[in-house]
């Protein structure tokens, strides 16, 4: 009676496994559409214990971390005086900008088509972050498409519905670029380091001109899986070591990613 | 259905709304608290093995819908860790976990460590490579202290949930032996 009891619980468990490895290794079909399901079923629950309990969770962590919020709140106060002192000069800029961008033809994002689009969702756990926008495949978004903000390269589609797509941030672990430095011809891949954690450019030799503050844009050669020329972010640690094999580069996005309200959906697909 | 069931549903979906809400606002080395991996020993303790795989693979699959990695890795932790409590329960392991107070709080934070590492290693498993590079370390310290400082409330309010109408599994076993 009991080995009869064991066998249909270990068979339970058996079923319950089974149920959940398949959907973990059909993400694209059957896995992907009960997730956006139980999503659409379960969000408007969400949205209201996440309004309940947003200034509960603002409390708490301004609790956990008062030491950084002041610090926070003393860099945001010298960054209000610099915007200050910077907007007279804004305007003038601006018109000097829109000059040279009509007399010269650049050769990225201001002749690549794009799509814009709202974010609706940040999707994040403490091992991946993604967001979900307002536009899809109605909108000619397709997986692999570079998605750009204010400052530069944000993400990549990586699933796109008809009405929206999720796009994984460049932090990601999983973020692979080709990259070059400024007006340099070094080339490296930027990897992503998870979320909260810095971007790095792998495979740059020992010795090559990489300095810190340079800009890093999308290298766009022949197979890439973005044009040429999308910024990414700005060095801020090049270092060569003596014993290892190539220089340790940091980088930090240029995109705000705090603030991703609207992006753009680069409509560019590499050639097949 | 039995009240019951629907009782615990509402709580599982309060903690899992809690987790994917609060928490996210609660960051400390860049780390939010993970304490939705107390649900399903919680029913394993009360409700046996069979209710505790059942129960987590719901809650994991209501997890799942929130976060980005695939759909169904919480769910296959989550069975794991809820079978194997509600086995130990069975067979008398966790007897004495309402008289000794600490051990609600040790069975939390074991699960809770537990929890993430399989689904640490899980996750590699099933090609997701940006966890290799995550802070493991930092979400395991805090996901154990979450866990251990929630234990007890969600102990509480799993057993209301389930209720006293139930039959124990332990019971219905050792009146069949």
């Amino acid at each position: 009676m009991a080995s009869r009891q064991a066998r249909k619980r270990f068979t339970i468990l058996g079923v319950l496994i089974a149920v959940s490895v398949l959907l973990i290794t059909t993400q694209s079909s059957v896995g992907g559409s009960v997730k956006s399901f139980g999503s659409i079923l379960l969000s408007p629950f969400a949205a209201v214990v996440n309004t309940v309990t947003r200034p509960i969770g603002n409390f708490l962590s301004g609790a956990l971390n008062y030491s950084s919020v002041t610090s926070e709140n003393a860099k945001l106060r010298a960054q209000i005086a610099q915007l200050r002192m910077g907007q007279s000069e804004v305007a003038y800029e601006r018109r000097q900008v829109a000059n040279v961008l009509g007399l010269q033809n650049l050769p990225f994002l201001n002749q690549l088509p794009t799509q814009t689009a709202q974010t609706t969702g940040i999707t994040q756990s403490n091992f991946s972050s993604t967001i979900t926008i307002s536009k899809g495949s109605s909108s000619g978004i397709a997986p692999g498409m570079a998605v750009v903000g204010a400052g530069g390269y944000v993400g990549q589609v990586v699933g796109a519905s008809s009405k929206s797509s999720s796009v994984r941030l460049v932090t990601d672990g999983r973020t692979r670029i080709g990259v070059s430095f400024g007006q340099t011809s070094v080339m490296g891949v930027l990897q992503g380091g998870g979320p909260s954690h810095a971007l790095t450019v792998s495979y740059v030799p020992i010795g090559s001109l990489v300095h810190v503050g340079e800009t890093v844009y999308t290298n766009g050669l022949s197979g890439s899986e973005f044009p040429g020329g999308i910024p990414i972010g700005h060095v801020t640690l090049a270092r060569s070591r003596s014993t290892a094999s190539e220089m340790q580069i940091v980088i930090a996005p240029n995109a705000n990613l705090g603030n991703l309200s609207y992006l753009n959906v680069v409509l560019w697909e590499p050639l097949k | 259905m039995p009240s019951s069931w629907l009782r615990l549903g509402m709580v599982c979906l309060l903690v899992v709304l809690a987790q994917e809400t609060l928490a996210t606002h609660i960051q400390v080395w860049s780390v939010h608290p993970e304490f939705a991996w107390l649900l399903a020993p919680s029913i394993g303790l009360v409700g046996g093995a069979e209710a505790g795989a059942i129960g987590g693979l719901l809650i994991g699959l209501s997890v799942d819908c929130f976060v980005p990695t695939p759909f169904g890795l919480s769910a296959l932790v989550m069975v794991i860790v809820g079978f194997a409590v509600g086995i130990a329960a069975e067979r008398g392991a966790l007897a004495s976990i309402r008289e000794v107070w600490w051990l609600p709080v040790g069975l939390g934070a074991a699960s809770g460590l537990i929890g993430v590492i399989l689904y640490f290693l899980l996750g590699i498993l099933f090609g997701q490579s940006q966890f290799v590079n995550s802070p493991i370390l930092a979400i395991s310290v805090i996901t154990v202290l979450s866990c251990a400082v929630l234990a007890v409330p969600v102990a509480v309010l799993v057993t209301w949930a389930w209720g006293s109408d139930q039959p124990r599994r332990r019971h219905r076993l050792r009146r069949m032996s």
